[in-house]
């Protein structure tokens, strides 16, 4: 039997600065100890991200796939955008629209890493690894 | 020819028939957009001197007094402009009386006609069409027009307004024969028309030019600008006088760096406007955006970020301070404006 782990969705607070992004990191720690983490970041709320919250954003990306899971951005405001690219890190996190959307993601298997007959075992699959061991 | 009074508005003022300085004024600290410097020189600056080459004289500029942007005031009236003498800048308390003021001087002058604008779009005149035209039409005042409408300009015959009790209510209300302009025009009712502007200049679609020299095609840089061999600049581009372009940045698509600006290590500028005495830090990308100290203005989110960290941005008054000026041993050639690895690739 293959446990799906679950997205853990977290809502952001408005500002995003050192004290916040060293409050955040230690929430999100917690979940960097399992296996493939899968968690999203829902930034609807944020308002203002400085240098040291794209640090932390990029560090959780950083130990998040360290453990073969993933970090995404939803709900981004052209604010945070802006600093994201600014400090060149929006090529680096997938972003999507809603949370709701983010969360779907992560059970949509790409194609480019799908087997030939991915698609007969896509509705029962729970991740990519039994996709490639169904192959 | 003609002379001319330039009336500089306020962002809240209905100063001058339709002055425009809305939302430009908010996202560039409260000063007008055709008070910043684009490619050297403001935009006050360069009408200034497209007037005195198309043989327009005396020049009043006249400003409402108030606190506001008294510190930009007096640069620009102080400021030694590449114009000739014979410019007046001042600062008055009633606007309309002093307009009506110097109509009655420039008509004690002997001038016929006076052109009465407010500052705010950048317009290229043909002096003598427009002069020929207004006196074809034998009319008091002729509005100036481009294809969009009207451009809050107008050439009156000075003695019919010198006592005309309150000139600037008046003008907007006046019912005469247009004159469209047909030289370049810009509005400057948006930062991105400052953009615009820079381009158009940088590629030669309009009459200003960047205050500098050429050293490379399509790059310009004003005096004391210091480029680092390992930068790398792609034409059209203009730095500004005394600016500092540190190794590994990139200036690319028509951006240009105003003066007294740092642009540190490994920073990317692209499509994009560094106003004045601006800094940005080590390793950040600007692109579609126009930087004025601390604020960066995403013309692509249409959205102004206050930057907090003084090491990402900042007013970079430090530069203007001799003690802090690179030393020089620091300085590198002068003009090595190409990345020698790219010249020897090509």
């Amino acid at each position: 039997m293959v446990v799906r782990r679950p997205v853990v969705v977290m809502e952001l607070p408005e500002q995003i600065g050192a004290n916040e992004a060293a409050e955040i990191f230690q929430d999100v720690s917690s979940l960097l100890e399992f296996q493939r983490p899968r968690i999203v970041f829902d930034l609807s709320h944020v308002r203002s991200v400085d240098n040291d919250g794209v640090q932390m954003l990029l560090h959780c990306l950083d130990e998040a796939m360290k453990r073969d899971g993933d970090l995404k951005l939803a709900a981004i405001s052209p604010q945070s955008q802006m600093i994201l690219e600014l400090m060149r890190a929006d090529g680096i996190f997938e972003i999507f629209e809603t949370a709701g959307e983010a969360v779907r993601s992560f059970n949509v298997p790409t194609l480019a890493a799908m087997p030939e007959d991915a698609f007969l075992y896509a509705g029962q699959a729970d991740d990519l690894d039994t996709l490639r061991r169904a192959s | 020819m003609f002379g001319a009074i330039i009336v500089v508005g306020e962002k809240d003022a209905a100063d001058f028939g339709a002055v425009r300085a809305p939302r430009s004024t908010q996202v560039l600290g409260g000063v007008q957009l055709a008070c910043v410097e684009v490619l050297g020189r403001s935009i006050l600056e360069a009408m200034i001197e497209n007037l005195r080459v198309a043989g327009v004289g005396p020049i009043s500029v006249l400003r409402r007094w108030s606190t506001a942007n008294v510190d930009a005031w007096y640069r620009f009236s102080q400021t030694p402009v590449s114009v000739p003498g014979g410019v007046e800048f001042c600062c008055v308390e009633d606007l309309s009386a002093a307009v009506g003021l110097k109509l009655r001087e420039q008509q004690e002058s002997g001038t016929e006609a006076t052109l009465v604008m407010p500052l705010g779009p950048y317009v290229e005149l043909d002096a003598s069409d427009l002069f020929q035209f207004h006196r074809a039409q034998r009319q008091s005042a002729t509005p100036l027009v481009d294809r969009d409408g009207s451009l809050d300009m107008w050439l009156v015959e000075t003695a019919c307004f010198a006592s005309a009790p309150d000139v600037v209510a008046s003008l907007p209300a006046l019912q005469a024969a247009s004159y469209e302009v047909s030289g370049y025009v810009n509005r400057l009712d948006h930062p991105r028309q400052l953009r615009r502007l820079t381009v158009d200049a940088l590629t030669s679609k309009c009459g200003l030019r960047p205050l500098g020299q050429e050293v490379r095609p399509g790059v310009w840089c004003g005096e004391g600008a210091h480029i680092r061999r390992g930068a790398r600049i792609l034409a059209p581009a203009f730095i500004g006088r005394d600016s500092v372009i540190c190794d590994d940045c990139e200036i690319v698509d028509c951006s240009s760096i105003e003066r007294d600006c740092e642009v540190d290590y490994a920073t990317a500028v692209s499509d994009a406007s560094l106003l004045s005495n601006s800094y940005v830090g080590i390793g950040l990308e600007i692109r579609n955006s126009i930087v004025n100290g601390s604020s960066l203005l995403s013309l692509e989110h249409d959205v102004t970020l206050e930057i907090k960290d003084p090491f990402v941005m900042r007013q970079n008054k430090a530069l203007g301070n001799e003690a802090n000026r690179p030393s020089p041993a620091e300085i590198e050639v002068p003009g090595m404006l190409f990345n020698p690895a790219e010249e020897a690739a090509n």
